[in-house]
């Protein structure tokens, strides 16, 4: 008893420290510089409130979110499905090809779309050659790249979590269905799709969470016509020199995450999370 | 076997006689007969199931026995359509069904592990197989009421799975099973997971429901006490093989080899011997005659169930063995002695509890006999 007392906090110590230091602190302080300057922090709020562009880019940035996890979802599934379904080899094999963009970062990443989307890429090239087209078409600076660019980077995390639900589902549940009478479509429907929920909610939030804060690829991929609200917190502070503006922004930023995070909580509550028949 | 409390046994009863009485009002209610011819099945290099023939009547409790890697779940997968024979056709009601997806087969199914949704309440779970065949709604819930009740567990059906014990969810694994009265029922070591008591509570509750529904039963277990207990006939398997087909008692009374002498009950082996139509037991002349059948020269074993043995008197009802009691546990009704005999080898001895004769102690020496009637002679 005595061991355990101490050993939980033991192991969790390091994790609480890389946060307190890298996180917490600067958040911190950050927060306490924007806000000491003229105004402070209701400044910071008046202005997002009353300025046009930071509701259109706050209305973009989430409904770009939102359907990039959407898209990554319903990407994904499939391809997990089939992942989760290979014997435990083969499995071994697809998901290492999963992860192996994670090893190019997404700068470099996010530069080869523009290779591929660009008036003289891959895209229009090949397009040309095949006929489909007269002449160059523009991708590049579209919601389509946009999407294009972050569907790939974010794709991993949706497969990886959902292959891991799916493996540790009990195969069992989908014979029992079958045998009692549910073809091969109504088992999934009835029982493999919802068993696979807490997959696709913790999926859906860590991709929506990663989307809403994503800078470079809409940067680079989407122009200054479709800027989200970290692009335009870069500008506050990189141009505009207004630390208070962007403190605000990153605080709402940071409100509507952790809404999310409580709307999915609530829509999905823990228990039929983790609630198990065994 | 008597149930544990009264009430809830008669409770039990109505609720049973009210969804038979329901049942019979719709046709096919009744089991249907079930036939297995030469089913093969490989994995590879290994034979998993061989020539498995067995014909099972229209409301047959059948109970495939063996240890793990017997080809008993094989045999029940493919006729649950889990599993692809390699040769073989298997017919239910004299139609083949090989060629039947899982869901076409219409049998009921519980699992070890029971199985239940997770994510559905106990209702909803029972209530699943109606659902699948286009049951309306009223009907199903009503149907799943009953069925509930029929288990005793009338008033969970608001209940999640892994809120429920494990007897609770075994029960309404097998409610699920029967909700839609299947005429075939298979039952996948459903008893596996509980403890000793439940278990026998159970097998007494399932075998009054079969008996009632009148379905089919395929019963897969490891466990010759349930096994003996639950079954109209016992098919005992070793290695993918058929090892023996009968009644349990005729199984147990009569096992046709060293495998299922073993395996069904205890059995104490005693190496014996026919030269010039006398008959030797571990050594020593025995001065009885030995079964017609095995002619005048035999080798073997001779099978001897612990029950068989009886403190030998002036006049012994057959050979006499004298041994060293090493070992005595109190069974209630009886005590099990091990005793050690010279030329024999160890012996497990069963003796029912008597108040005019005194129990054997540790060590001491006695001379015990046997009927050579019930001896059973084994080839190798």
């Amino acid at each position: 008893m005595l061991r355990k007392q101490w050993i939980a906090p033991l192991l969790a110590a390091p994790l609480i420290l890389l946060f307190a230091i890298f996180f917490v602190v600067p958040f911190i302080e950050i927060m306490r510089v924007s806000f000491s300057g003229a105004g402070g922090v209701m400044a910071g709020l008046a202005w997002l409130w009353t300025s046009p562009v930071v509701g259109i880019v706050f209305l973009n940035t989430l409904q770009l979110a939102l359907s990039v996890t959407v898209i990554c979802l319903v990407v994904g599934y499939p391809a997990a499905c089939f992942i989760a379904l290979q014997p435990e080899s083969r499995r071994g094999i697809l998901l290492a090809l999963i992860l192996l963009p994670f090893w190019t970062s997404v700068l470099v990443r996010t530069y080869t779309w523009s290779v591929v989307l660009g008036r003289e890429g891959i895209l229009n090239a090949s397009l040309i050659w095949l006929g489909l087209a007269d002449g160059p078409q523009r991708f590049m600076f579209t919601p389509l790249a946009v999407h294009l660019g972050m569907v790939q980077i974010l794709l991993p995390v949706a497969i990886l979590t959902l292959v891991g639900v799916m493996t540790e589902l009990d195969a069992g549940l989908v014979r029992a269905a079958r045998v009692l009478g549910a073809s091969p479509a109504r088992a999934f429907w009835h029982v493999f799709l919802p068993m696979t929920k807490p997959g696709l909610v913790a999926a859906a939030m860590l991709i929506f969470i990663l989307s809403l804060g994503f800078y470079i690829t809409p940067a680079l991929l989407g122009g200054p016509r479709h800027r989200t609200i970290a692009n335009l917190i870069d500008l506050q502070v990189h141009q505009m020199n207004d630390w208070t503006n962007a403190a605000a922004m990153a605080l709402v930023l940071l409100a509507t995450t952790i809404a999310a995070v409580a709307v999915l909580r609530w829509l999905v509550p823990d228990r039929s999370l983790y609630g198990s028949a065994r | 076997m008597l149930h544990l409390n009264t009430d809830i046994d008669i409770s039990f009863r109505n609720a049973m006689h009210a969804l038979i009485s329901q049942s019979q009002q719709s046709d096919g209610n009744s089991g249907a007969p079930i036939a297995f011819r030469g089913i093969a099945k490989r994995y590879g290099e290994v034979d998993a199931l061989r020539e498995f023939s067995l014909e099972i009547a229209a409301g047959e409790f059948v109970t495939f026995l063996g240890p793990s890697g017997s080809g008993k779940t094989t045999a029940l997968n493919i006729l649950a359509g889990f599993v692809e024979a390699s040769a073989g056709d298997v017919l239910i009601d004299g139609v083949s069904i090989t060629r039947l997806p899982t869901e076409k087969r219409n049998v009921g199914m519980v699992f070890q592990s029971y199985s239940l949704f997770p994510h559905m309440d106990v209702r909803d779970n029972v209530a699943f197989p109606l659902r699948m065949r286009g049951v309306g709604q009223a009907e199903r819930r009503a149907r799943a009421e009953a069925a509930l009740a029929m288990v005793r567990l009338s008033g969970f059906g608001g209940r999640k799975p892994h809120e429920l014990s494990g007897g609770q969810r075994q029960r309404v694994a097998f409610a699920r099973a029967v909700v839609f009265e299947p005429r075939v029922l298979l039952m996948d070591e459903p008893l596996g997971a509980l403890d000793l008591k439940l278990r026998e509570a159970m097998q007494d509750e399932i075998r009054l429901v079969q008996r009632r529904i009148g379905c089919t039963v395929i019963y897969v277990t490891h466990d010759q006490n349930e096994a003996l207990a639950m079954s109209d006939r016992i098919v005992v398997m070793s290695e993918g093989r058929i090892e023996q087909i009968g009644t349990p008692a005729a199984i147990y009374d009569d096992p046709r080899n060293a495998f299922v002498a073993q395996f069904v009950g205890e059995t104490n082996f005693l190496p014996g011997s026919i030269s010039a139509g006398r008959l030797r037991l571990g050594g020593t002349n025995v001065a009885a005659a030995p079964p017609m059948r095995l002619g005048e020269s035999w080798s073997g074993r001779v099978a001897l169930r612990p029950e068989h043995f009886e403190r030998a008197t002036e006049r012994p009802n057959g050979p006499c063995i004298d041994c060293i009691i090493t070992d005595v546990a109190f069974h209630g009704g009886s005590f099990r002695y091990v005793a050690e005999a010279d030329g024999y080898g160890r012996l497990v001895v069963q003796e029912q509890r008597r108040p005019d004769r005194e129990p054997f102690q540790v060590g001491q020496r006695t001379s015990l006999s046997f009927g050579i009637e019930q001896a059973v002679f084994l080839n190798g």
